[in-house]
């Protein structure tokens, strides 16, 4: 039946109905329950990133640069990884920049061990991976640059060793971008994915001006190019198997990535965020063959049909509903994009319905996680800001070159809110960010954040969480499946709650984080229920585990190892 | 060449602070440099010089969308709606910072009110199409999806969105198809976007929006009685960009009234150069040719009118105008008169047409074209008194 205007009253009916019952379900607002305290004072670490600039705008300068969490001694705490650039045509230094590695002291006090661990590298540092490719119970890095890659392979002894020639794993002279570690076949060991940026050399150099001012290009004033797959041959060595796995078939302009289960068949995919083109998804058909389905999964494109110059990946269960969703940012005037996994390999873009892109359109966006932040047992948004024209605000200030990195607190029930005023001075830091990375740092039960900031010191927030809620961490130990249990799912249990987290080697912006895997339970002080699927096929279950503690499950056994927390 | 287009936006809101059309062009200059800043506080100045100004509220309302604040964008787009509900694009912009909000069935509200303002716009289909989705109402969507290629069959969204749709509705054949065909339509736009990239030229650019800014400058000034100021500025405009034909408008129509028809004869040249089909352009130059008493050249000049304006009255008038005046082609005016009335049938025509039929001795055609004449507007002393006149003779 058709109204006087000609309206469908029907119609009408229904979206009335619709308008009341997102009334109804509107969550309840609680006050911001989360606090990230700017500590980078305190904690020694003098690195300042550089993108070795001289005015000229090589594009390369706008992307670097990621950074790397992880325990390169298995003390017991988290390390920090920065890359550097170097110095670009033009530009003159008297030392060269490096990357550093900042050894976690505990207190909050970290000391440089770049020089003693052998992991200076003066490349023009991208993208970083940690992961164990030879399962010998230690991290190795993995370097993604602009020029010849690098590959450290962990001594166990604090130190490092550059094994890039023999490994096979330099590739030549690509722009990097993410690298991720993962194990494509479930042979055990850990296979190498590079991606790469677009196809640039000094020679094809283009620049140009907005409003007169002087900027940088975008993506698509150069080719694009295709990604490496390496495939790990278990002895030290690797085999460039792009073309006969199926992923040099795409070419794209490759930024941040993650490698996860999108589809839940029980092996690992490959997800590659593309600047100014849709994004890959390649489907891994669990022998190592992968076939890039990134349309029909609703994850290369916006909501819109639009493709986005996404920067950064990363995903994980915000809604609790066994499936891991996945979140993007993006450039200027493009939200940061949140992907709700449907199943079945399907996703669609709640940005919009659920809130996570507030306060992003103005920003460029780049590092980003996908974690608790306030412990109450489902996952929230940081998000990394900063423009890549230094000199934005010349002929556009709608943005800014330096701004605030934006938090979106998980309200529960598809909402999510910006907090970030209320988050603390942490989050009053106006720098350039790039990286962000995410682990809990002093081994209190929260997560803390690190980020990498474009020619300025990274920023270090310690999480200072007011409310008391529990918590629980936990570290895999692979026998069959890779040493780390990189691929493998582990689905927490405790009272009503439950939560899935996949253990990943390579994630957010060029970024590795999070190896051990964090998960809040809120109120709940103890764990009914862990379930480990490793990669590989098998399960593991350990029950009734107590809150607040460190557990750490290897393949096979019945007994975790359980460690209490750092006394504050 | 920014910092001159400031500027001149500046004198001309210190010369006349209380003009709310001055405020405006300053803000919309600080918009063009990319000072959203500036921009917005000029911007309401000029509301609250003239607070019924819908063009001021769109403007704040954009660039609160850009700002990412949605609810001062909404609440912007509507007072702009308020003293305009007609305003093109304006429910769209509304529609899309809902949608940022989440806040769908008002953004479904706004957009089928965008749909019914002309022109029809793809992008407001698609938007619908996105916002039904949303909703999971996937049929919804597939029709609206449909709807927006049928209006902007290169659009790609709607491919992108029809694929989707059609893969949840079960129609999972139609939906490789549609993806297919978006696709194609992204390579293109793709292939497009890097093509601009290689020929883009950000001096033309900045060039084209000083001149236009001038001219709107010019504008103020001429409504203010400063035309001594306007001329410069409209011909620094015509300089800065050879394709601005508004300023040369203005410029023409000033040289025609001081007494300057060579110079405005030039200008209509250059916008003809301009814009190959501009109709008006041709037919004021033709005027012009008639006043210096260059018959040929006019009749050359109205020919033209009724080539490139052939569903416009006026080229197919001043010939046949021209004909009768100059005693000339008397069957040609009548033709000519005829289709000036297929084309407008006003009482104008109808009488052009009588007085061609009168020339032609067509005095049957004559009487019942007067007649028309008076009947579409009886009060018209001249239409009657020559059909008295004639109506007695034979």
């Amino acid at each position: 039946m058709k109204n006087s205007q000609g309206q469908d009253n029907a119609g009408i009916v229904r979206w009335a109905a619709a308008a009341a019952l997102v009334c109804l379900c509107m969550p309840r607002a609680t006050p911001a329950a989360i606090l990230l305290r700017d500590v980078t004072k305190q904690t020694g670490i003098t690195f300042v990133h550089t993108d070795g600039s001289s005015g000229r705008r090589y594009i390369v300068e706008t992307v670097s640069a990621g950074l790397a969490l992880f325990d390169y001694d298995n003390d017991g705490d988290i390390d920090i990884y920065f890359l550097n650039g170097a110095p670009l045509p033009g530009t003159k230094v008297d030392k060269p920049p490096r990357n550093a590695l900042y050894r976690n002291d505990g207190g909050w006090k970290f000391t440089d061990v770049t020089e003693q661990a052998g992991v200076g590298d003066t490349g023009y540092g991208l993208g970083v991976a940690a992961g164990d490719y030879d399962n010998d119970g230690y991290q190795d890095l993995y370097l993604n640059n602009f020029g010849p890659n690098v590959l450290y392979h962990n001594n166990g002894d604090g130190t490092f060793t550059d094994v890039t020639k023999q490994a096979g794993v330099a590739i030549g002279n690509h722009v990097g971008a993410g690298a991720c570690f993962l194990d494509i076949d479930k042979d055990g060991d850990l296979d190498l994915f590079v991606a790469h940026y677009v196809d640039f050399t000094f020679e094809t150099h283009q620049n140009c001006r907005f409003n007169g001012y002087p900027a940088y290009v975008g993506p698509l004033n150069y080719p694009t190019t295709s990604n490496t797959l390496l495939r790990n041959n278990g002895d030290g060595t690797f085999t460039d198997i792009s073309v006969e796995s199926g992923i040099a078939a795409c070419k794209g302009a490759g930024m941040g990535m993650v490698c996860a289960d999108y589809d839940n068949d029980a092996d690992t995919d490959i997800i590659v965020g593309n600047d100014e083109a849709g994004n890959f998804v390649f489907r891994n058909d669990g022998t190592g063959k992968f076939e890039e389905v990134g349309l029909l999964s609703g994850l290369a494109y916006d909501g819109s049909g639009m493709p986005q110059g996404t920067m950064g990946v990363d995903c994980g269960d915000y809604n609790n509903d066994g499936r891991l969703d996945f979140q993007m940012t993006s450039y200027e005037r493009e939200l940061a994009t949140l992907y709700r996994n449907l199943g079945g390999g399907s996703f669609q873009d709640v940005t919009k319905t659920t809130g996570a892109g507030e306060g992003t359109l103005p920003y460029v966006t780049w590092g980003n996680g996908l974690i608790d932040l306030d412990n109450d047992g489902d996952r929230d948004l940081f998000i990394a800001c900063g423009h890549l024209h230094d000199n934005v605000e010349l002929f556009d200030n709608v943005t800014s070159y330096e701004c605030k990195n934006i938090v979106l607190e998980n309200l529960g029930q598809e909402k999510f809110a910006n907090v970030s005023e209320k988050c603390g001075d942490g989050l009053q830091v106006k720098l350039s960010s790039r990286g962000a990375a995410f682990d809990d740092l002093d081994n209190d039960g929260d997560i803390d954040v690190v980020i990498l900031n474009s020619r300025r010191e990274p920023t270090t927030l310690r999480n200072d969480l007011p409310q008391p809620n529990h918590w629980i961490q936990i570290r895999l130990r692979g026998v069959k499946c890779n040493r780390d249990g990189v691929g493998s799912h582990v689905k927490v249990v405790a009272g009503d709650l439950a939560q899935l987290a996949e253990v990943h080697s390579g994630r957010g912006y060029q970024s590795h984080f999070g190896t051990r895997l964090h998960f809040g339970l809120g109120t709940r002080d103890h764990v009914d229920r862990i379930e480990v699927r490793w990669l590989g096929g098998s399960v593991d279950v350990i029950e009734n585990i107590p809150a607040d503690r460190f557990v750490t499950i290897t393949e096979g056994q019945s007994q975790p190892v359980i460690t209490p927390a750092a006394k504050p | 060449m920014r910092e001159e287009q400031l500027e001149a936006a500046r004198r001309l809101a210190a010369a006349f602070p209380g003009d709310s059309n001055a405020s405006f062009l300053l803000g919309m200059a600080y918009l063009e440099q990319g000072d959203a800043v500036e921009a917005s506080t000029y911007l309401s100045k000029s509301l609250e010089l003239q607070p019924n100004r819908a063009d001021a509220y769109d403007h704040l309302g954009q660039i609160a969308t850009l700002k990412g604040e949605n609810e001062r964008a909404i609440d912007m787009f509507r007072k702009a709606l308020e003293m305009n509900p007609q305003m093109p694009a304006v429910h769209f912009r509304l529609a899309k910072a809902l949608v940022f909000m989440g806040r769908l069935p008002e953004a479904i509200a706004e957009l089928q009110r965008d749909m019914e303002i002309p022109p029809q716009n793809g992008e407001s289909h698609a938007l619908l199409g996105e916002v039904y989705a949303q909703l999971q109402d996937y049929a919804g969507a597939k029709a609206s999806y449909e709807k927006a290629i049928q209006i902007q069959p290169k659009l790609s969204k709607p491919y992108y969105g029809l694929s989707v749709a059609c893969a949840k509705l079960g129609l999972q054949e139609e939906s490789k198809q549609y993806q297919e065909k978006f696709k194609e339509i992204e390579a293109q736009d793709r292939q497009a976007g890097r093509h601009w990239r290689q020929v883009f030229d950000p001096l033309a650019v900045t060039r084209q929006s000083v001149s236009h800014t001038h001219t709107d400058i010019g504008r103020v000034y001429q409504s203010h009685g400063r035309v001594d100021v306007a001329e410069p500025l409209w011909q620094k405009a015509a300089i800065l960009d050879p394709n601005n034909v508004e300023c040369r408008f203005h410029l023409a129509v000033l040289y025609e009234q001081t007494q300057r028809p060579l110079d405005a004869l030039k200008l209509y040249e250059q916008i003809t150069r301009a814009e190959a089909k501009n109709g008006a352009a041709y037919f004021l130059m033709g005027s012009l040719y008639l006043r210096l008493n260059r018959p040929d050249e006019a009749e050359k000049t109205f020919r033209k009118v009724v080539e490139v304006s052939p569903d416009r009255p006026e080229g197919y008038r001043a010939l046949a105008q021209l004909y009768l005046q100059t005693n000339r082609n008397w069957a040609e005016a009548g033709k000519l008169a005829a289709q000036a009335v297929e084309v407008e049938p006003s009482a104008a025509h109808y009488f052009l047409l009588a007085t061609a039929c009168e020339k032609n001795k067509d005095r049957a055609g004559m009487l019942s074209a007067l007649k028309r004449a008076i009947e579409l507007d009886p009060d018209n002393a001249e239409y009657r008194r020559t059909y008295e006149k004639l109506a007695g003779t034979r």
